[in-house]
């Protein structure tokens, strides 16, 4: 029996399957390796609908990490310029891989409909 | 070639379902745990593959006396092939369970997903690797049990409840006390909540009725409570949500005053770890 690596079609299934899956984390892997873009963090901050809640208004924002590389602690920070003294609020994300979105809220005194939105740091994990 | 005999799937189907108990079994803690998410995030392309290089190479060197497969011995290559499917299996294992608590969404950019996925594969890997060491009953085991057990109704339903609390505790109680649990929580809406239910479910009946095909239908003979599939199945998951709950309490991750859907979530987050430990614990005794 075990000159034959593979008894019957069943197990001839599964071994075809689980290579199909294989070559395609590979090659994945591979094009990931080969194509190595070397874009670092840069981002893209967009507020979202403002919303009001126990005399205080929530601003969401969505933040985009448009480069190859991952960021960690990416603080993003609203000022609000149109009250006195300004105002501003900040808060940070663990982790924002390349490419990819994460939402937060920031959350103001005074309507922040004016408010700018900015990335004002992050660390290279 | 011939076409595939019925029987033939089924066993294939056997040794697939517990090559995917085993990943998860020995993977839970590895899946609850954030840091095993966070270093994928910067993963590098070449350390995913010297990773997928080293699971196969566990993977060959576990099959020589493990594996999954209930058929041996085997030869060369077979444990080669073997090794591909048992790789695959981690790589899938791993893909459905972190898509289930949340932690793999498509904005999370493709070399996160592959970095995560890949890094979770390892102990999976393992996992799969011992699937026949721990799930797999030779006829010889079921005799005895068999004898030992019938005529016994109220013992057998105490033991088998008491070995799936024990499960529940060894696999949940390293787990319990982590932030993973309020983390995963956060996130799920009530619809996932219930597809984690049905994975817990699912997976306890894999492991102890499926996988298991050698002591499957003893157990289905056995007399009390906990035989019929179904009743033991879900008798099992309610014993796994309240140690669940239990360890969460003591841990004080939860207090009584806290809302209830915080309960809900966070009890059912740690049962799913819970439960396959629970089932793990059936079939030891």
């Amino acid at each position: 029996m075990s000159e034959h690596p593979i008894r019957n079609p069943a197990e001839w299934f599964s071994l075809g399957i689980s290579l199909t899956l294989l070559s395609a984390v590979v090659a994945t892997v591979a094009s990931l390796w080969l194509n190595p873009s070397l874009k670092p963090a840069a981002f893209t901050v967009e507020p979202g609908k403002v919303r009001a809640a126990h005399d205080h208004y929530y601003l969401p924002v969505t933040i985009k990490n448009e480069g190859d590389a991952t960021a960690a602690e990416v603080t993003v920070e609203g000022t609000l310029t149109t009250t006195s003294p300004e105002e501003v609020a900040t808060t940070t994300f663990d982790f924002v891989p390349a490419r990819s979105d994460a939402e937060g809220v920031l959350i103001f005194s005074q309507d922040p409909s004016a408010a700018t939105v900015r990335v004002i740091s992050y660390q290279e994990p | 070639m011939a076409r595939p005999k019925a029987h033939e799937w089924r066993t294939e189907l056997d040794d697939l379902m517990r090559g995917i108990a085993g990943a998860f079994l020995f993977g839970a803690p590895f899946l609850y745990t954030m840091e095993v998410w966070w270093k994928g995030n910067f993963t590098s392309p070449p350390r995913m593959m010297l990773i997928l290089a080293m699971a196969y190479l566990a993977l060959v060197l576990l099959n020589i006396k493990g594996g999954f497969r209930a058929q041996q011995p085997r030869g060369y290559g077979q444990i080669l092939a073997e090794s591909v499917e048992g790789l695959a299996i981690a790589l899938f294992t791993a893909t459905l369970s972190l898509t289930l608590l949340d932690i793999l969404h498509i904005e999370t950019g493709i070399d996160a997903i592959m970095g995560r996925l890949i890094t979770l594969s390892l102990p999976y890997s393992i996992g799969v690797g011992i699937a026949n060491n721990i799930l797999l009953r030779t006829p010889d085991d079921n005799g005895a049990d068999l004898d030992k057990k019938r005529g016994h109704p109220w013992r057998s339903t105490l033991s088998d409840a008491g070995a799936a609390l024990l499960g529940a505790i060894v696999v949940g109680s390293s787990i319990a006390p982590t932030d993973e649990i309020p983390m995963i929580s956060s996130s799920l809406e009530p619809a996932r909540l219930l597809l984690i239910m049905a994975s817990s479910l699912l997976l306890s009946y894999v492991i102890v009725f499926e996988a298991n095909f050698g002591a499957q239908r003893q157990r289905r003979s056995q007399s009390g409570l906990f035989q019929g599939p179904i009743s033991e199945t879900v008798a099992a998951y309610l014993i796994a949500l309240a140690a669940s709950a239990l360890m969460l309490w003591l841990f004080q991750v939860i207090r009584v005053g806290d809302p209830i859907n915080q309960w809900v979530s966070y009890i059912i987050v740690l049962g799913l770890p819970c439960t396959i430990g629970g089932a793990a614990g059936r079939l030891a005794v």
